[in-house]
């Protein structure tokens, strides 16, 4: 991935999307647990575990 | 976006972050803690559980847990009768000189179906204590609140200014890039710019609601101001009473008129919870949410009878939403464990943000361009 020499310079839209899923996700997250016991309260925390997936995976799985 | 407001960008969010750091630092660090506290307290053997009884054992009158917690002190007032949200085998009753007095407050936990004593909790020394104390007001009472929060403010701001330096720094990069084989600097740029990137909600979040909470103090004394003294308006200027009826009885007054709602926590008469004339019962409802947003329910302490029940205004209601939002302690331990590892990565996106202004503070690089083609808008 390391093409960034070549890389034409990237919109706005692609810089912030993956951040923005990421922001949407962690929000419903901490927002459904706040209102719902049980299988609501699991999605959301698979929402808010998603952030913590992202970065583990960047910064110690795909070493590029 | 024009050099001119990506300069005005950098510097905002430099000097924002300079200033906040040490105590966002400190923030963070206590707060790991805190996120365990309950957990905590019992490993150190400070919590002592009721005893198991078949389910079915009815409960104490609460006169007789009064009765027992008022023996052991006979010359102090009692002030808040609590217990935790998950708990229904236990209270804990406060008693202090005064109704309102804040010092030397003595806690005594009973068994909720037996009435016996169970311990003395000591709420204001040990780990714990000094935790979140620390984290709360620096041990400096509401100026210390209020300093924190606007540290707070200052943590939102650097976010907000961090979240427009982002974009600059990535038109190169794809997401989740770490240029790792290059300089320490690009490397730590980068680990910055993603772990901030990644847990931007959660820290906005966080730091908006810690802002909120540090308010408590004012909003709750406001809330006394408008609500509380509109309630027991009928009662101003009687003498107060020298005689209570049953806390029982009170108690089963508030549960009538919220049935489906839970007993939360008692205070007194005469603390800011109350009136001289009246328990103040704190009712709470069974969702995350719900179970936060107490409804306050004044019994007459002579007579037992309901005096008045209202809604939480906005603003109480904003605080008492804005806290579980700050603790995670909403969804359990697995919310707890997520709460940990983002206030972990917060402390390496503060860490990693203060060496990159350490590192290159004595390198003037005049203009933003070359300082973004550098990697260097700090």
């Amino acid at each position: 991935m390391a093409t960034h020499l070549f890389m034409q310079n990237k919109n706005l839209k692609q810089i912030f999307i993956w951040p923005a899923v990421l922001g949407v996700l962690t929000a419903l997250g901490l927002v459904l647990a706040l209102l719902e016991d049980g299988v609501v309260e699991e999605i959301s925390l698979a929402g808010l575990i998603a952030p913590i997936l992202v970065m583990v995976y960047f910064y110690w799985v795909r070493k590029t | 976006m024009r050099i001119a407001s990506l300069k005005t960008w950098a510097w905002v969010h430099k000097w924002s972050s300079l200033v906040c750091t040490a105590f966002m630092l400190l923030l963070c660090l206590t707060g790991l803690p805190l996120i365990f506290a309950h957990e905590i307290d019992h490993l150190l053997g400070n919590e002592v559980e009721a005893p198991e009884l078949p389910a079915n054992t009815p409960y104490a009158s609460m006169d007789k847990l009064l009765q027992n917690a008022k023996a052991l002190y006979p010359n102090l007032v009692t002030q808040f009768a609590f217990r935790e949200i998950d708990d229904d085998k236990t209270w804990t009753i406060s008693l202090g000189k005064t109704a309102t007095s804040e010092d030397d407050t003595k806690f005594v936990k009973l068994d909720a179906r037996t009435a016996k004593v169970l311990q003395e909790p000591k709420f204001d020394e040990g780990f714990i204590h000094i935790m979140f104390r620390l984290h709360v007001d620096l041990f400096a009472g509401l100026p210390g609140m209020l300093f924190l929060g606007l540290m707070g403010v200052l943590l939102v701001v650097a976010i907000i200014s961090g979240v427009v330096l982002y974009a600059p720094f990535m038109r190169k990069l794809e997401f989740g890039e770490i240029r790792r084989d290059r300089t320490p600097k690009l490397k730590r740029l980068d680990t910055h710019n993603f772990l901030g990137v990644v847990t931007l909600v959660w820290a906005l979040v966080v730091g908006t609601t810690g802002v909120i909470n540090a308010w408590a103090d004012l909003v709750i004394k406001y809330w006394q101001f408008d609500q509380m003294s509109a309630m027991t308006a009928p009662y101003k200027g009687l003498p107060p009473p020298k005689t209570f009826g049953s806390l029982q009885a009170a108690v089963d007054t508030a549960q009538a008129r919220e049935p489906h709602m839970k007993l939360g926590f008692i205070a007194f008469p005469g603390t800011d919870f109350s009136s001289p004339h009246h328990y103040g019962m704190f009712m709470r409802g069974d969702s995350p949410i719900t179970s936060r947003l107490f409804k306050p329910v004044l019994i007459d302490a002579q007579t037992e009878k309901l005096t008045d029940s209202r809604e939480v205004p906005w603003y109480l209601a904003t605080l008492l939403i804005s806290q579980p939002l700050h603790f995670g302690d909403y969804g359990g331990m697995p919310l707890k464990i997520i709460w940990t590892i983002l206030d972990i990565f917060t402390i390496v996106v503060l860490w990693t943000g203060l060496m990159l202004w350490w590192k290159k503070r004595k390198q003037y690089i005049p203009d933003i361009e070359s300082k973004i083609r550098l990697s260097e808008a700090y």
